[in-house]
């Protein structure tokens, strides 16, 4: 017997192609429908140059909502983490809700930064101090009990953002000096910095044959 | 390009569950998934403990094809 491990092979399935197709198609027509008036007021509120962080802010609401509410579903989670059906997945689901809260953070200082001149000064600034206290606090917790393999996920995501995001930071730099404050909004690089490191995120966690999403 | 190994068929061998090797080995179960499918390459401590806890000689699970007369 060749005890060799081999890569799996994922067997293609209509059904799993085609069911998260229909009800992405009915969720997101539904959600147009009945978003369009309420997302055209919202867009009105916000300053033109705060949209991004607005738009990042909501994504990582719907991220923290998805993994909060994916953990109480133990099919959902073994096949996100590889696991086979049946087994005991509390430890991943444990992980998962502390990703969620860590997406809340997020999302919740994003919405602050970009709504912040309808909430004034002192409450913006509470409220984007709380949730940068929960987020480093919660990316403490979950990095000590995270082992070599997520360790190396995250390590390897946070060189890929840096790699390719230090050039913006330089042309940033550049622009805001020699052109006395022109250039890119903060709002809008730091909107670009947690699109690319979420990206870079999944490719990480993709590669090692994870974030098999349902 | 990660190395290929043995692991899978050392576990099966002694008919643990890979929640159950994780366990024993102190990493989690993705680490386990992730080694047998050929997708990471685990530290060197964790492969010496794997050889420790299976008896067996690193070299005996991890299978490096680079051959030193290849180099010129």
């Amino acid at each position: 017997m060749n005890t060799i491990s081999q890569t799996r092979r994922k067997e293609f399935s209509w059904k799993r192609l085609i069911i998260p197709m229909v009800i992405g198609g009915v969720v997101g027509f539904t959600a147009m429908r009945l978003g369009r008036s309420h997302a055209d007021r919202l867009v009105a509120l916000v300053d033109p140059d705060q949209i991004a962080g607005l738009v990042v802010g909501l994504l990582s609401l719907a991220v923290a909502l998805f993994c909060f509410v994916g953990a109480f579903f133990p099919r959902s989670v073994a096949r996100s983490y590889g696991i086979a059906p049946g087994e005991d997945v509390s430890e991943e689901a444990s992980l998962q809700r502390w990703s969620a809260l860590c997406a809340l953070f997020y999302g919740l200082f994003m919405l602050t930064l970009s709504l912040h001149h309808l909430l004034g000064t002192p409450l913006a600034l509470a409220l984007m101090g709380a949730s940068l206290l929960g987020a480093i606090a919660t990316n403490s917790y979950l990095w000590r009990r995270y082992d070599e393999l997520w360790r190396e996920i995250t390590a390897q995501a946070c060189v890929i953002t840096f790699t390719l995001f230090h050039y913006i930071l330089l042309a940033w730099a550049a622009l805001a000096v020699v052109l006395d404050g022109a250039g890119f909004e903060p709002v809008n690089v730091i909107s670009a910095l947690l699109a690319v490191f979420t990206i870079a995120t999944i490719r990480a966690t993709a590669r090692r044959g994870l974030a098999n999403l349902p | 390009m990660t190395l290929e190994n043995r692991l899978k068929g050392l576990r099966e061998a002694a008919a643990w569950s890979q929640g159950e090797l994780a366990r024993r080995l102190g990493v989690s179960r993705q680490t386990i998934n992730a080694v047998e499918t050929d997708r990471y390459d685990p530290s060197l401590p964790l492969a010496l403990r794997m050889a420790k806890l299976f008896k067996v000689p690193v070299t005996d699970i991890f299978i490096d094809s680079w051959d030193p007369e290849d180099v010129t």
